[in-house]
């Protein structure tokens, strides 16, 4: 065995104590994440997301959700992809018909098949359930608070029938940064978005089994509108900038399930 | 001369027997909601029914509706819907007017942002979605023009009858 010398001891003696200290820190970055595979970054800016935490988690919503298993996409990955319930035509609006509409469901072993979103639920039953819904449909639901709630409510009721364990998070509705598509400027839409997301809000507080996670809250600028680099072009849609951004908040200690 | 004018009476005699003999068309009153809907061809699979309230956002179901079923497609890109109703005697024309008025008219404003983004070639079916009578049954249809042809024609085939053969509920 060859013995180091006294130059090389010298050296690893001054260095050791640095890269142990910076290995503990490490460590306790990822000892939140149960020690699960994750993607870490030492900088701030790049935002850390849990695949363990994400691989039991079901995204359901509209487009804005679909996105996220897009080509491309941020959970456009193997094991994440199965996570995000959508179908060919990537958007759905909350209304009467949602419990039955159609998810390409992709079960543990790879198989995918078309499933209404009930049967889906049987065949999964997440540790969590991330829905959002609200932008399709906003020009009515602003003026109707009350049918978009009841069909929230009809919707959770029925997810809480079928899979009593799954906890069920609330989204508020994404701020937008153009809104000609919905014929009304962007700050009169992310006004009624503002409004909606308070009622959604309250109303997450008086459901048991259900929690809100005001993911608006990281994607607003100081004017209540969408980032510019969270704008994905349309004024609507997001980046994945956006949701790293969005996956990083869920993931947070204080919003877990 | 004589001839004639007893030939003219004996045809005005006979004038009520043969008005009487003459094929009326009226509806039939026999069928159930689901017997209906199983004729429109629809009932296989490629559409669910719901016939437990899918209007209740729009409207209350009057009390004279005795029966009803709504259709529609589970992709979320078809708004391909059929409303089948039953009505008691002479409020035909009511429920029509509160179905275009209530519920299309209003469907069509309420997701109207959403259906000209992500669907407009669906938007269409309901814009010029249809409601028709027939006899004690409503039917509405938001459909392509080719399949709302299509479905009037075969509910018109199924439901219509003859006077002297007609039956009621």
């Amino acid at each position: 065995m060859r013995i180091c010398s006294p130059k090389k001891r010298i050296f690893a003696l001054l260095t050791a104590p640095f890269i142990l200290f910076n290995a503990s820190a490490f460590a306790v970055d990822i000892q939140g994440m149960d020690g699960a595979a994750f993607y870490a970054h030492t900088t701030e800016s790049v935002p850390v997301i849990d695949e363990v935490y994400l691989s039991d988690t079901v995204f359901f919503g509209e487009s804005t959700t679909a996105h996220l298993s897009r080509s491309g996409g941020i959970l456009d990955t193997p094991l994440l992809r199965r996570c995000v319930w959508r179908d060919q035509s990537g958007t759905r609006m909350l209304d009467r018909r949602i419990l039955t509409s159609l998810v390409d469901y992709t079960d543990r072993e790879g198989v995918t098949r078309s499933l209404s979103f009930e049967e889906a639920l049987l065949c999964e039953r997440p540790s969590r359930l991330v829905l959002s819904f609200g932008l399709n449909g906003i020009l009515f639901f602003q003026k109707n608070t009350d049918a978009f709630l009841r069909d929230y409510e009809r919707l959770i009721l029925r997810i809480q029938e079928l899979s009593p364990e799954t906890h069920i998070l609330i989204q508020s509705v994404y701020p937008v940064r153009r809104a000609e598509s919905f014929g009304c400027d962007a700050a009169t839409l992310n006004s009624y978005i503002t409004a909606l997301n308070k009622c959604l809000r309250d109303f997450s507080k008086t459901t048991d089994g259900v929690s809100f996670l005001d993911t608006a809250s990281v994607l607003r600028d100081e004017s209540g509108y969408l980032k510019k680099n969270y704008d994905a072009g349309d004024g609507i849609h997001l980046s994945n900038d956006a949701y790293r951004e969005i996956l990083r908040f869920l993931c947070l200690d204080e919003n877990r399930i | 001369m004589k001839k004639t004018i007893l030939l003219f009476c004996a045809l005005l005699a006979c004038l009520p027997l043969l008005l009487s003999c003459a094929a009326t068309h009226e509806y039939r009153d026999d069928l159930e909601v689901r017997e209906l809907y199983s004729l429109s061809e629809r009932s296989d699979g490629a559409y669910l029914v719901d016939n437990s309230g899918f209007l209740e956002d729009y409207f209350a179901l009057p009390d004279y509706v005795t029966e009803h079923a709504i259709l529609y497609r589970r992709e979320t890109d078809s708004l391909d819907e059929i409303g089948f109703f039953h009505v008691t005697e002479g409020n035909a024309e009511k429920l029509k007017r509160m179905i275009e008025e209530e519920y299309l008219s209003a469907a069509y404003e309420k997701n109207r942002d959403f259906y000209d983004s992500y669907m407009p070639r669906e938007t269409p079916k309901l814009a010029n979605a249809e409601v028709r009578i027939f006899g004690n049954y409503v039917v509405y249809a938001v459909l392509s023009d080719t399949d709302k042809a299509e479905l009037f024609r075969s509910m018109k085939y199924a439901l219509r009858t003859t006077k002297n053969t007609a039956s009621n509920r």
